[in-house]
């Protein structure tokens, strides 16, 4: 199994198997990401596709402070805004305090499958997911989200809250459908 | 914060653990779609590069027409003056014939007391054997004589020659005692070429034409005109003068630098990203030397010479094409993504060769190769100067160079080539005259105030530079280029005398990171 550092040597010479080596180990975690981002697993592949082909043009410029690791992902998300950002001008502007939040409870998503966790993210609307997906999961800030984005603060806010509201509904109905954390699977 | 961090802990890490790490497989047609893109990909890459290439190539013809045209004027221009001179020389021995028979033989004299290496008889010989070569076969008129210069001098050059007759003219009216021996002199002159009517005319009647003739003769001397320049070597027949004709020269179109809007790509990472670095290299090439001195500068410097070598033939030839190298260090500064300011230093010889039958005598009787451009300052350590055997002289001048030049990047990649244009300004250090007999001591004559040499002068420099990356912060380069002064390094002189040189260098490059 190639080293890392081997993979990237054999990409900067944009040797073929290694470009192949490298798409195979970190492709199946790339399109989860993808996944989240996207709206169909189709829209996923094509992200996760375009995506690939930047980290080969630009794999040159990696430089081994980050891990690549890291590096892909980042690109893989760059690459889901960008095919997502003309939907991001349509986000409402919505006001905090609307949004009623339910603080402190605990939620349990062990009962649920990958496919089932990633279908109920992608059925939020495009803000909301991608606001989600980047404050919920990446760790952004509300502020590093507006300025990445091009949005406010609040809007950031906003669409998390509502993305979490309709996330926990989507959780109550699977609840009431399969039992609490899922025990009606089991 | 403190709410956005709460969510966090619960919810949102509720998420995070759920999704991070979590892997799902990809269709096959993914990687397939990827694979076809590179492959396209990759063939455009190789079509610029192709590209690429092709450009290099066109630009290195380009350049190569540009060099060889500019090689053949200059090559062209060479061979004019060259012509220009000998015609010169020739004309000074028609004068010298008319002139100076008479009293060259109280000159020999002097000249056998002032050195034993000056030989009368040889010289006298010497002088006959140039007339003998000259054997007429029915001259026996004034107006033959001047058939000699109507055969040197051809339409073009009809304002000289009446100069040159304006002057016969007058010292063979002044001067009727000699007339008979002039008369025999003629008879000995050649007459191949065609008799001149209007030459003869002018001297027979035309007094206004001499009184004319005479005033441009002297207004000729004042400006220092190399007339004086004469040879010791069997006249050669004479040529077809062609300095006054009218050349077609073909002017060559030098385009504009290739736009580095063509050759740019849109792969950014692999233009070079130098900003800083200096070299060392050496480059050897033709130089054209300036004429050291002249006859005129050497009667003009050693009163009471131009007697003695009106009456003899001295042999200050121009000095053939010499060679020059120079080895130095150079810097370089980007100051744009095209642009860059380049400095240095380099050291700089020039070497040319020329044929003198004059030696310097010191007081302590030891001989040196004489200069006229070092005459004062000879004549004050009470050397004394005397025609000699020719010998071959070896001048070497030594410079300093600070070149300062603006460079412009046409390609800026693996292989690197740049244009570069500037002044440089050239700091004398020493002339060296050599005899390559060894019989004579050499002369070295460094810069300063009691020096025929400026300290200081200027010259445009240009080239080009094509360099190859040979590491991360190494290169090398090929530096044809070309230098031509601007100041003429004589102080006496006011022309340059079209001293170019044509180099090509070699450096290696350190590029600071």
């Amino acid at each position: 199994m190639l080293s890392e550092k081997e993979l990237i040597k054999g990409c900067v010479k944009t040797d073929r198997a290694a470009q192949k080596a490298l798409y195979d180990r970190y492709c199946r975690k790339m399109m989860v990401v993808c996944q989240r981002y996207a709206k169909s697993t189709h829209e996923a592949e094509d992200t996760l596709q375009e995506g690939f082909i930047k980290v080969f043009a630009s794999i040159k410029s990696f430089r081994e402070e980050a891990r690549l690791e890291t590096w892909i992902t980042r690109i893989m998300i760059n690459t889901a805004l960008n095919s997502q950002r003309q939907k991001l001008y349509l986000l409402p502007m919505v006001d905090v305090t609307e949004i009623e939040l339910n603080e402190g409870e605990e939620i349990s998503l062990a009962a649920f499958n990958l496919s089932e966790l990633i279908a109920m993210i992608q059925s939020l609307p495009d803000g909301c997911r991608v606001v989600f997906n980047l404050f919920a999961v990446e760790g952004y800030s509300h502020k590093e989200i507006g300025d990445m984005l091009g949005i406010s603060e609040g809007t950031s806010k906003s669409q998390y809250s509502r993305a979490k509201s309709l996330l926990k509904v989507k959780l109550k109905v699977h609840e009431n459908v399969y039992g609490k954390y899922g025990e009606a699977k089991i | 914060m403190y709410m956005e961090n709460m969510e966090r802990q619960k919810f949102d890490d509720a998420w995070q653990d759920a999704l991070t790490g979590a892997k799902q497989s990809p269709s096959e047609n993914v990687w397939a779609a990827i694979d076809n893109k590179l492959s396209v990909a990759e063939g455009g890459t190789m079509k610029r590069r192709v590209i690429f290439y092709q450009r290099l190539a066109a630009a290195s013809v380009l350049f190569a027409v540009v060099f060889g045209s500019l090689t053949a004027y200059y090559v062209n221009e060479n061979n004019n003056q060259s012509t220009s001179n000998q015609l010169a020389d020739r004309e000074s021995i028609v004068n010298q014939s008319i002139n100076g028979e008479s009293e060259s033989g109280k000159q020999l004299s002097n000249e056998k007391a002032t050195h034993d290496q000056v030989i009368e008889s040889e010289s006298g010989k010497a002088l006959e054997k140039n007339n003998n070569q000259r054997v007429p076969d029915k001259s026996n008129s004034l107006s033959d004589d001047k058939t000699i210069e109507n055969k040197l001098f051809k339409q073009e050059d009809i304002q000289l020659a009446e100069t040159q007759s304006g002057k016969n003219a007058e010292v063979i009216s002044q001067n009727s005692v000699n007339k008979n021996r002039y008369n025999d002199l003629a008879k000995n002159e050649p007459v191949s070429g065609v008799t001149s009517k209007k030459q003869s005319i002018l001297l027979a009647s035309d007094k206004d034409a001499k009184d004319k003739a005479e005033a441009r003769y002297k207004d000729v001397l004042a400006h220092n005109r190399n007339f004086a320049t004469l040879t010791t070597s069997d006249i050669p027949s004479p040529e077809p003068h062609i300095a006054g004709k009218v050349r077609e020269v073909t002017i060559i179109r030098v385009l504009p630098a290739m736009p580095a809007s063509m050759m740019a790509d849109s792969r950014k990472d692999k233009v070079s990203k130098e900003n800083f670095w200096a070299s060392v290299g050496a480059s050897t090439g033709n130089y054209s030397p300036q004429g050291n001195f002249s006859q005129s500068n050497l009667a003009l410097a050693t009163p009471g010479f131009s007697n003695l070598v009106t009456n003899r033939s001295t042999t200050n030839s121009s000095p053939s094409k010499g060679t020059a190298y120079s080895v130095g260090v150079n810097l370089a500064k980007k100051v744009s993504e095209r642009w860059l300011v380049l400095g240095g230093l380099s050291y700089l010889n020039q070497s040319s060769g020329y044929t003198s039958n004059v030696a310097s005598i010191s007081a302590n009787n030891s001989t040196s190769v004489y200069s006229a451009d070092y005459a004062s300052k000879q004549s004050n350590t009470g050397s004394a100067i005397a025609l000699t055997s020719p010998y071959e002289v070896n001048s070497v001048n030594e410079l300093v160079s600070v070149p300062l030049q603006a460079g412009y990047l046409i390609i800026n990649r693996k292989i690197a080539l740049q244009l570069n244009s500037g002044v440089s300004t050239d700091i004398f250090l020493q002339n060296t005259l050599t005899d390559k007999s060894g019989q004579l001591n050499k002369l070295t004559e460094s810069a300063g105030s009691d020096s025929p040499y400026k300290s200081f002068s200027w010259s445009a420099i240009m080239g080009s530079e094509l360099s190859y990356k040979i590491g991360d912060q190494y290169r090398v380069s090929l530096v044809p280029g070309l230098r031509y002064p601007m100041s003429p390094v004589l102080k006496s002189s006011t022309t340059t005398n079209n001293s170019m040189i044509w180099d090509l260098g070699f450096r290696f490059r350190y590029i600071f990171k």
